[in-house]
Order: structure tokens, then sequence, then C-alpha cells
């Protein structure tokens, strides 16, 4: 004979686990499924302030590149990647640094590197971050006048 | 599957959706800037010409925005403005869900004419 085997009853909570499903719900929905949140809506404006800085090294270099001097190098530089800055929505002290290093002679290259802040998290005043840098570099051409 | 387990995966899966709405505003608002600032340092670079600014930026718009997510958004042309090539976008991206809402977007790039 064989005995047949209760199989305790699908769909039901132990009398131990009642109410447990509200206070899961609870949990995951602030521990686990909040932060993963705000960390993957930060992700696309990590991704978006690195490009930006990209594309303001590139403009500032080709600018240097064409019709940059030793001289006024930096302050030119500084202002494109203001420029660049600002038209995606980037605050002024939100590009840290600007730093122009080459030569500006035929032949040369004219390096920029643009410094920009990354946030994290915001706590107060002074956002928790760290900073990305991006080189670009462009060639000035052999046959420039002025050069 | 009970009723409160069914309810709790359908409550995450409406987070998710809203998350991912989030997502896409971002991107809207990222492309919608990106395309202006190409607008602008075109025209900018061949001496403020704002048919050129309007010509490079409308063509952005439409490889970054098109279909129906820039359905809303309208570009208001590019302008010389001191000595700056300005363009303007306003218009709103849609909501994917009426609690989301929509994302107004009123964006202005400008950029140094070179030369000048």
């Amino acid at each position: 004979m064989i005995r047949r085997r209760r199989l305790p009853r699908c769909g039901r909570l132990a009398a131990t686990e009642d109410g447990a499903v509200p206070i899961e719900l609870a949990l995951g929905v602030g521990l686990l499924l909040i932060p993963t949140a705000l960390l993957v809506l930060s992700l696309p404006g990590w991704v978006e302030r690195q490009s930006m800085a990209g594309l303001a090294a590139e403009e500032a270099a080709r600018a240097l590149a064409v019709t940059g001097t030793a001289t006024d190098a930096r302050t030119t530089a500084r202002r494109i990647v203001s420029e660049v800055a600002a038209n995606h929505g980037l605050a002024p002290g939100e590009v840290s640094d600007v730093d122009v290093d080459g030569s500006f002679s035929r032949g040369g290259t004219v390096q920029v590197t643009v410094t920009v802040e990354i946030p994290l998290v915001r706590l107060g005043e002074e956002p928790l971050g760290f900073t990305w840098d991006v080189t670009r570099a462009e060639q000035v051409d052999l046959y420039r006048s002025g050069g | 599957m009970t009723a409160p387990f069914v309810a709790a995966v359908a409550l995450s899966l409406l987070v998710v959706t809203v998350i991912a709405n989030l997502i896409v505003f971002t991107y809207a608002r990222g492309a919608v800037r990106a395309a202006l600032d190409e607008g602008v340092r075109q025209g900018a670079r061949v001496g403020g010409d704002v048919a050129v600014c309007e010509a490079r930026t409308r063509e952005a718009l439409g490889d970054l925005l098109g279909g129906r997510l820039g359905d809303d958004v309208a570009f208001e042309g590019c302008a010389l403005e001191g000595g700056r090539v300005v363009a303007r976008t306003t218009g709103r991206v849609r909501g994917w869900l009426p609690m989301v809402g929509d994302l107004p977007l009123e964006v202005r790039a400008r950029a140094l004419v070179r030369g000048s």
C-alpha cells in the first residue's frame, strides 16, 4: 500500500508569514529599487558630461590650431569650453580646469585638456563626486599663415 | 501566487516604467542641447551664417530626436545677437504615464562668431 503524502497547500502563507509581503515590498523598494533607480538615472548624466568635455576640448583645440597663439591660448580655450558647457546646461564651476599644451608653430600639435566635475550625490551645498579629464589634440596646418 | 504578491510585482513594474521614462527624458533633453550646440558652432565657424546654423540644427534634431519623441519639440530658428549665433527650441516631451507628466523643454544655445 502506498501511503499518500499530504503536500502543503500552495498559495497560502504560513501563519508566521502573515503580513510579510507589505514589509518585503517596502524594504525592496526602499533598499533595492530606489538606490538602483538613482544610480541608473545618474549614469546618462555622467556619460553626457564626459561626451561634452570631449566635444569642448576638440572644439577648443581646433580653434587654437587654426587661429590661436601661445599668448591668448588659455583664454580662448576657456571661453570656448565655457560656451559649450553652458550650451549643455552646466554651471560655470562645473568645468574645473582647462589646460592648453603643445606647439603653435606650423606642423605642431595643440592639446587641450578639459576637467569636468561628475557629481555622484548631492548632500547639502557641495555635491560629492569625481572629476574626469578629457584630452584632445589637433595638428596645426603646415601652411598656416602667421605661424 | 497570492494577491499581495501580484500587487507587489505590478507596483515594481510601474516603478521600472517610470524610471525608463525618466531616462528617455534625460536623453531627449541631452539630444536637444547637443543639436543646438552643434548648430550654433557650425554657424559661428562660417562667420555667423544663420542658414548654416538652422540647417545643421534641423539635421541633428532629425537624427537624434526623430519619430514621435520629437513631435512636440519646436525648433524656433537661429539668430545673430551681439556677435553670437543663438538657437532656441521650445516644446515638450510627452510622458508615458499620466502620473509622470510631460517634460517641458526650453533650450537655448549660443556661440561666439569666429574672428569677432
